[in-house]
């Protein structure tokens, strides 16, 4: 959620703070970043609220009692580097808050980005399965195929591992979306084909038998 | 204050502040510059923004939760609030920390 804009945070020093701040943050755990840059965006929205135009000297007393961008960056959790780590806090020793202690119900949703992704390693080629699959399934493999396309897309833009399944995918979903718009569009074709003969001929078309020859 | 002082304070500080922000929040919901301004006040504080990244951490754990409630004096503010997990851990810490701080206090004044 957006707070309202404030005649603070436009103020030179309030930019130049939250701009190094987001680079102190950059090698910092990806929710922490986005937590901590909008609530220290909030806490100056909210100290520097009492005044339309706040002076420098207002804003310089602000940003000190915030402390520097480099103290705010050692408290938060470096970004965990590799996957399925049992205990993140374990593996971050530099962590201002001991492991042990973090309370044992919590340990799965700390773990959670990185089991995540995990979790997601077999959607690719789940997804690779199913774009096969719709090669070979007339009309309702095109909204299979749609599918894969959209889900692969989303996948490939969140970050998602095995991406080679995810391209792989798209291409096999575009090659049934080509047979199925083929098959399709040459059915149609023949329809048509009948209907204008069927128009022509007025009646329905003679058998074989009309043609025999008299005996 | 030297600064050995200063380091043994700000160890101290970073091992029990977590349970600090639980026990501000275990009257009422706060918003973020009300906690820091509180914890500054108590001298448990010497950055307030380093409170942030902790807040986060503590909503990441269940500890505590969010929510954005209207302000009379300017944009909405966003509150946080103990959860059911947040007061059993700071249950679980206090009693802890008598018998420990009675520990420390005593071995202390038994240490000639």
């Amino acid at each position: 959620m957006n707070t309202t804009p404030n005649a603070g945070l436009s103020h030179p020093l309030v930019v130049a703070y939250l701009d190094d701040l987001e680079r102190a943050l950059s090698s910092a755990d990806q929710q922490e970043r986005v937590d901590t840059l909008a609530s220290v965006r909030e806490h100056l929205t909210d100290a520097l609220a009492g005044d339309a135009e706040p002076t420098t000297k207002q804003v310089r007393a602000v940003l000190d009692e915030l402390g520097s961008v480099e103290q705010i960056a050692a408290a938060a959790t470096p970004a965990v580097a590799t996957p399925a780590v049992a205990n993140p806090a374990a593996a971050t020793p530099s962590s201002p808050l001991p492991a042990s202690t973090l309370p044992a119900s919590t340990a799965p949703s700390s773990t959670a980005p990185a089991e995540t992704k995990q979790e997601r390693a077999w959607v690719a080629p789940a997804l690779l399965a199913a774009s096969i699959v719709s090669l070979v399934i007339p009309v309702f493999g095109a909204l299979m195929a749609i599918g894969c396309i959209v889900t692969a897309v989303v996948l490939l833009r969140t970050g998602a591992p095995r991406r080679n399944f995810l391209h792989g995918s798209i291409a096999v979903s575009i090659v049934a979306l080509i047979i199925n718009a083929v098959l399709v569009l040459g059915s149609l074709a023949l329809f048509t084909a009948r209907s204008e003969v069927s128009t022509v001929s007025g009646g329905p078309v003679p058998s074989i038998a009309s043609y025999a020859p008299a005996p | 204050m030297d600064s050995s002082a200063d380091a043994v304070l700000t160890q101290l500080r970073k091992g029990v502040l977590e349970y600090c922000v639980l026990a501000c929040l275990r009257q009422r919901p706060a918003y973020g510059l009300e906690l820091a301004s509180q914890l500054a006040d108590a001298r448990l504080l010497t950055s307030e923004g380093t409170l942030y990244p902790l807040l986060s951490r503590l909503r990441k754990q269940g500890l505590v939760e969010s929510t954005w409630q209207e302000s009379t004096s300017g944009p909405p503010r966003r509150y946080y609030q103990l959860t059911g997990d947040g007061i059993t851990a700071l249950a679980a810490f206090a009693e802890t920390w008598r018998p420990f701080s009675d520990d420390v206090s005593a071995i202390l004044e038994d240490t000639p």
